[in-house]
C-alpha cells in the first residue's frame, strides 16, 4: 500500500491568540444585546397590539352612534330628535381626543366605501359637520408625502369639493405620489379638473394614471366630456397621447385634420394612437398619409396602418397594397397586407398552399368530363390566384403575368363593350362576366404542344394584337361566342411563348354550345372489380372461414359491367379444415381453449384435449416443509453470501426434493455474489470501456502529451488501451510513436497478468472471513463444497491485490509533480 | 312584521350599521362575523332572511349558500352582497340557490327594500 499524503503537513494560517477573559467580555455583550433586542421586540409588540385593541374598540363603540346619525330623519319623533342633539353633543366632546378624531375619520372612510345613495350623502356631510375635513386640510401642510397622500385621498373620498383649490398646486408636484394623487383629486372632485388637468400637467401621465383617470370620468354623474381636439396641440406629448384615447372614448371625431397630421408624429404610441382613431372614425382622407408613413414605419406601426386600411381602404389602395405584399420582407406585415387586400376585394388572394392543382388528371379515364368543365378547372387557379411564396423573384413574374392577364383581360372587356349591340348592350351591362364564366381556354393543338412552361421570354401587353369579334347573345343559355386567332407582332418568340395566361382562343373555330350537362344526368359506369382469392383478397383476418368469390376473369377490368350483373355474385362459405400441424401450440391455444369450452374439435382438428390440457393436481406441504420454504424464501430476500454456510448445512441435512431444490437455487445465487479476480479479459469489453485520462489528453497539448504517455503505462489499464489506440492516429507523429510503444508494452503487460497465476491474494477482509473457518470446517469433516449436491461451484477468491483506480490516479498525479 | 335576520359579513362597521337600520324597521336581526358562527347559528336557529357577505373568514357565502340548500335543505331567501368585480361568484352562489344580490357599495334602503321583496314572496 502506498503512503498518500493530502494535505501539507505545515499550517499556513495560525489562529491568533485571545486571551479568555475578553471571549468572556464578548460573550456577554452579545448575550445582553440579544436580550435587550428581545425586550423591545416584546415591549413594541405589545404595544401595537394594545393599541389595535384599542382602535377595533373604539370602532365599536362609535358605530352605533354614527349609525344613528346616518340614519336620522327630520320627521323623527321628539324622543329621536332629543336623543339626536344629545349625541351630537357627546361626539363634540369625544372628538376633543386627536386619536378619537383620527379613528372616527376612519371609520367614516370605511364606511364610505362600502355605502352608497343617500346614506353616502349623509356620511359625507356628518365628516364636514364634525369638521374632520380640517385635519385633512392640515396633513396636506405636512412634509412627509405618505401624509400629505393620505390627506388628499381623504378629502377626494369624502367628496369635500372646496378642497380642490388646495390639491390643484399640487398637480405639478414632483414626488409622484403626490402628483397621481392630485390628479386623481382634481378630476374627481369637479367637472372641470380634467381640463384643468391636461392645461396644466407638466409629467408624464403613466398607462396605469390614465385608466384611473378614465375609470374616474366614466363613473362621473352628469359628465359633459370637453373637446379633447383642443390639447392635440399640447406640448406635453402624455396630454395629446391621453387626448387621443379620450376622442376615441368619447368619440369626438371633430378634429379629423389633427389626428392625421398626428399620423406624422415622432412618438409612436402617439403615431399609433392616431392611426386607431383614423380606423375607428373612419377618416377616408387618411389613407394617403397613412401610405406615406407606411414605409418608415416600424412593424407595430405597419400592422396597425394595414389594419386601418382595410377599414378604410378602397380598391384604389390594392396596388399598394400589392407592393407591400412584394416588397415586405416581414411576414407579419405581409400577411397582414393579403388579410387587408381581401378585407377591401374580398377572395382576391385564394388559398394556394398544398392545393391539388392537376384534379383533371387524376379523374378516371372512363369518367367523361366535358371539355369545357375540364378546362375551366385547371384554368382558374392560375388566373385568379397569386401564389404566396417566399421566392420573391418568383413572385415578382408572377405579379407579371397577373398584370398582363388583367390587361388583356381588360382589353378583351373594352372590345367586348365596343362591338355589342345597343340592344345587348344592357344584358351584358348585367352580368357578363357571369354569363361568360363558363367559357374554357382553347388553343390550338399544334401550339400548345411546342409551348412549355419553362420558356417564359418577356412579353409585353402591347406586343398582343387580340381581335375579339362580335359575341352575339341569342340567350343566357345559348350563347355563340367567336373567336379569332391571337396574333403577335413578333411571331418568331411565337414557339417560346408562354401563353398560359391567354384567353379563350380558337382557329376560327366557332365551338358548338356543347350539350348542357346536368350532373344528375352523367352516366357514372359503375367498374367491377373482380377479385381473385389468391392474389387481393387479404383474409388475415378471417379466423376460420373465408370467402370465395365466385368471379369471372376479365381481360381488361374496365370492361363495362352492368348493375344488375352483381346480384349474380355468388358467395360460397367454406369451412377451413385447419390442419394442427401447421400452426403452433402457442397460437393454437386460444383456439383449442374455445373448442375445449364448445367441444366441437373432434371431427376438424383431431387434438386430444385432454392431453393438451393436463391440469396438475395440487401438492400440499406439511407445516415443516412450509416453515422450511418461508424462512428460504426470506433468505433469497434478505440474505447474502454470508448465509452460505447455513444453506449448506441444510442441504446436507434435507431430505425433501423440493427444498433441496430451493436451497441449490439460493447457493448458486449467493455463490455468484462472491467476488473473484479470475476474470478473464475480454478485449472487446475493454475497448468499450472509458478510460479517465481521456480528457486529459483531449485537453492537453503534445508536450503534456509526451509527458502522460511516459507514464501511463506504469499506471494504464485495459481501460487505457482504447486511449492508445486513439492516440496511435495522434496527429503529432511523436505522440504516435510513444502511444505504440505505451500500447504495445500495455498490451505486454495485460496479457502477463492474465497468464500468470493469481495466487497473491491479500488477506481477506472481515466481512468474508467467516469462509475460511467455513472451508476449515468442511475440510475436517472430509466434505468437499464444490461436489455438494453435484454442484459446480467455482473457488471463490476475494480481493485484488491490483491498487484500486483511485489508487493509481493519486500515484499517477504524484508520479507526474516528482516528474516535473 | 317582526322577522329574523342574518347578517353574515366579516366587517362588523357596515354590519352595525345594516343591523342599526334594519332594526330600526322592527327586524330581529343578528349578525355573524365568520363562515363558523353561521353555521352553529343555523344548526339552532331557522332565520327568515340570511344576507350573507360572499367573502368570509372560514365559510365562504359560496359555501353558506351550499350548506342551506343541499345540507339543511332549506328554502329561507338568501342575499348575496359582494365586492364590485365579483360577479364570476355571484353566479355560482345563484347557480347554488341564492334568491338575490348586491355589490358593494350599496344603499341599506335598497338592502331593506330587497329583504322586504325576499319575505314578501
Amino acid at each position: 500500500m502506498l503512503s498518500i499524503n493530502t494535505h501539507n503537513p505545515r499550517a499556513l494560517i495560525t489562529a491568533p491568540k485571545i486571551h479568555t477573559d475578553l471571549l468572556w467580555d464578548l460573550s456577554l455583550l452579545f448575550v445582553g444585546l440579544a436580550l435587550l433586542y428581545f425586550l423591545f421586540i416584546f415591549y413594541f409588540r405589545n404595544k401595537l397590539s394594545a393599541k389595535t385593541k384599542k382602535v377595533a374598540q373604539k370602532k365599536k363603540d362609535l358605530s352605533p352612534i354614527i349609525s344613528e346619525f346616518l340614519f336620522f330623519e327630520e320627521e323623527s319623533s321628539k324622543d329621536e330628535k332629543t336623543n339626536y342633539i344629545q349625541l351630537k353633543i357627546e361626539i363634540r366632546q369625544f372628538l376633543k381626543d386627536v386619536f378619537n378624531r383620527r379613528i372616527l375619520s376612519e371609520v367614516l372612510l370605511d364606511l364610505s366605501i362600502d355605502v352608497s345613495g343617500s346614506t353616502q350623502k349623509s356620511l359625507f356631510k356628518l365628516y364636514k359637520e364634525l369638521d374632520l375635513h380640517k385635519d385633512a386640510y392640515a396633513k396636506l401642510e405636512s412634509w412627509r408625502w405618505e401624509i400629505v397622500s393620505k390627506g388628499i385621498l381623504e378629502l377626494t373620498q369624502m367628496q369635500v369639493s372646496e378642497s380642490y383649490g388646495f390639491i390643484i398646486k399640487r398637480i405639478n408636484d414632483k414626488r409622484g405620489t403626490i402628483r397621481k394623487q392630485a390628479e386623481i383629486a382634481t378630476v374627481t372632485l369637479k367637472h372641470e379638473g380634467i381640463s384643468y388637468f391636461l392645461d396644466t400637467t407638466r409629467y408624464k401621465i403613466s398607462e396605469w394614471q390614465q385608466l384611473k383617470i378614465l375609470e374616474v370620468l366614466r363613473n362621473k354623474k352628469d359628465f359633459n366630456p370637453p373637446k379633447f381636439k383642443q390639447w392635440l396641440t399640447s406640448n406635453n406629448k402624455y396630454v395629446v397621447l391621453f387626448s387621443l384615447r379620450l376622442i376615441k372614448h368619447y368619440n369626438q371625431n371633430d378634429a379629423e385634420l389633427s389626428i392625421i397630421e398626428l399620423v406624422k408624429h415622432k412618438n409612436t404610441q402617439i403615431k399609433q394612437e392616431a392611426i386607431l382613431c383614423i380606423k375607428e372614425f373612419g377618416f377616408m382622407s387618411a389613407t394617403d398619409t397613412l401610405k406615406l408613413i407606411f414605409w418608415n414605419s416600424s412593424t407595430d406601426i405597419k400592422i396597425t396602418i394595414l389594419s386601418a386600411l382595410s377599414e378604410i381602404g378602397t380598391e384604389d389602395d390594392l396596388p399598394f397594397l400589392h407592393q407591400i405584399e412584394n416588397k415586405e420582407r416581414n411576414f407579419y406585415v405581409k400577411s397582414k397586407a393579403l388579410s387587408t387586400i381581401n378585407s377591401i376585394a374580398p377572395e382576391t388572394i385564394m388559398p394556394t398552399k398544398e392545393i391539388e392543382k392537376n384534379i383533371v388528371h387524376n379523374t378516371p379515364k372512363d369518367i367523361v368530363i366535358p371539355e369545357e368543365e375540364k378546362l375551366i378547372i385547371v384554368e382558374k387557379p392560375e388566373e385568379n390566384t397569386i401564389e404566396n411564396t417566399e421566392d420573391s423573384q418568383e413572385s415578382i413574374e408572377k405579379v407579371e403575368d397577373l398584370k398582363i392577364n388583367d390587361s388583356i383581360h381588360e382589353l378583351r372587356q373594352e372590345e367586348l363593350a365596343i362591338a355589342i349591340n345597343a340592344t345587348d348592350k344592357e344584358f351584358l351591362e348585367t352580368d357578363i362576366s357571369d354569363s361568360l364564366g363558363f367559357l374554357p381556354i382553347v388553343t390550338s393543338k399544334e401550339k400548345e404542344n411546342t409551348i412549355t412552361k419553362d420558356s417564359k421570354p418577356e412579353i409585353k401587353p402591347e406586343d398582343i394584337i387580340v381581335n375579339f369579334q362580335k359575341v352575339v347573345p341569342t340567350n343566357s343559355a345559348n350563347i355563340q361566342v367567336e373567336y379569332t386567332i391571337v396574333e403577335l407582332n413578333n411571331k418568331n418568340e411565337i414557339l417560346a411563348l408562354n401563353l398560359d395566361f391567354l384567353p379563350i382562343v380558337t382557329t376560327n373555330v366557332i365551338p358548338e354550345k356543347p350539350e348542357e350537362i346536368n350532373p344528375l344526368d352523367l352516366q357514372v359506369i359503375g367498374e367491377e372489380i373482380s377479385v381473385e382469392k389468391k392474389e387481393t383478397l387479404n383474409i388475415d383476418f378471417l379466423p376460420v372461414i373465408y370467402d370465395i368469390i365466385n368471379a369471372t376473369e376479365e381481360p381488361e377490368s374496365t370492361v363495362d359491367v352492368p348493375n344488375s350483373k352483381i346480384e349474380n355474385i355468388t358467395t360460397i362459405f367454406e369451412e377451413i379444415s385447419v390442419n394442427n400441424e401447421a400452426i403452433t401450440e402457442e397460437e393454437n391455444t386460444i383456439l383449442n381453449i374455445d373448442k375445449l369450452l364448445s367441444n366441437e374439435n373432434e371431427t376438424t382438428t383431431n387434438i386430444n384435449v385432454e392431453e393438451e390440457f393436463y391440469i396438475p393436481k395440487a401438492v400440499f406441504c406439511d407445516k415443516r416443509e412450509l416453515e422450511m420454504l418461508s424462512l428460504l424464501e426470506d433468505l433469497n430476500e434478505l440474505g447474502d453470501v454470508r448465509e452460505i454456510p447455513l444453506l449448506e448445512e441444510y442441504l446436507l441435512k434435507e431430505k425433501d426434493g423440493i427444498i433441496k431444490d430451493r436451497i441449490i437455487e439460493l447457493l448458486e445465487k449467493f455463490y455468484k455474489e462472491l467476488p473473484t479476480t479470475k476474470k478473464e479479459i475480454n478485449m472487446d469489453d475493454v475497448t468499450t470501456e472509458t478510460s479517465i485520462l481521456e480528457e486529459l489528453f483531449t485537453n492537453a497539448d503534445t508536450e503534456s502529451k509526451l509527458i502522460l504517455l511516459n507514464e501511463i503505462v506504469a499506471v494504464s489499464d485495459k481501460k487505457e488501451l482504447k486511449l492508445l489506440m486513439n492516440l496511435v492516429e495522434d496527429e503529432d507523429e511523436r505522440v504516435r510513436e510513444k502511444a505504440k510503444k505505451c500500447l504495445e508494452q500495455l498490451k505486454a503487460q495485460i496479457e502477463s497478468k492474465n497468464t500468470k497465476p493469481d495466487d497473491s491474494f491479500e488477506p481477506i477482509p472481515l466481512e468474508y472471513a467467516f469462509l475460511e473457518d467455513y472451508k476449515a470446517e468442511l475440510q475436517k469433516n472430509n466434505i468437499n463444497p464444490s461436489k455438494i449436491n453435484n454442484l459446480d461451484i467455482e473457488e471463490v477468491s476475494t480481493i485484488n491485490k491490483e491498487p484500486s483506480f483511485l489508487e493509481q490516479f493519486y500515484s499517477f498525479s504524484s508520479k507526474l509533480f516528482d516528474k516535473f | 312584521m317582526k322577522k329574523k335576520i342574518l347578517l353574515a359579513d366579516d366587517d362588523e362597521l357596515l354590519i352595525s350599521l345594516l343591523q342599526f337600520r334594519l332594526k330600526k324597521e322592527g327586524h330581529e336581526v343578528t349578525f355573524v362575523s365568520n363562515g363558523k358562527e353561521v353555521k352553529e347559528y343555523l344548526n339552532n336557529t331557522i332565520p327568515d332572511v340570511i344576507v350573507s357577505d360572499i367573502m368570509m373568514p372560514y365559510f365562504s357565502g359560496i359555501e353558506l349558500v351550499d350548506f342551506v340548500r343541499n345540507e339543511l335543505r332549506l328554502t329561507i331567501p338568501i342575499i348575496i352582497i359582494s365586492s364590485a368585480g365579483n360577479e364570476e361568484n355571484v353566479l355560482s352562489a345563484f347557480e347554488l340557490g341564492a334568491n338575490d344580490f348586491l355589490s358593494k357599495p350599496f344603499s341599506p334602503t335598497e338592502l331593506l327594500l330587497r329583504i322586504t321583496k325576499e319575505l314578501n314572496k
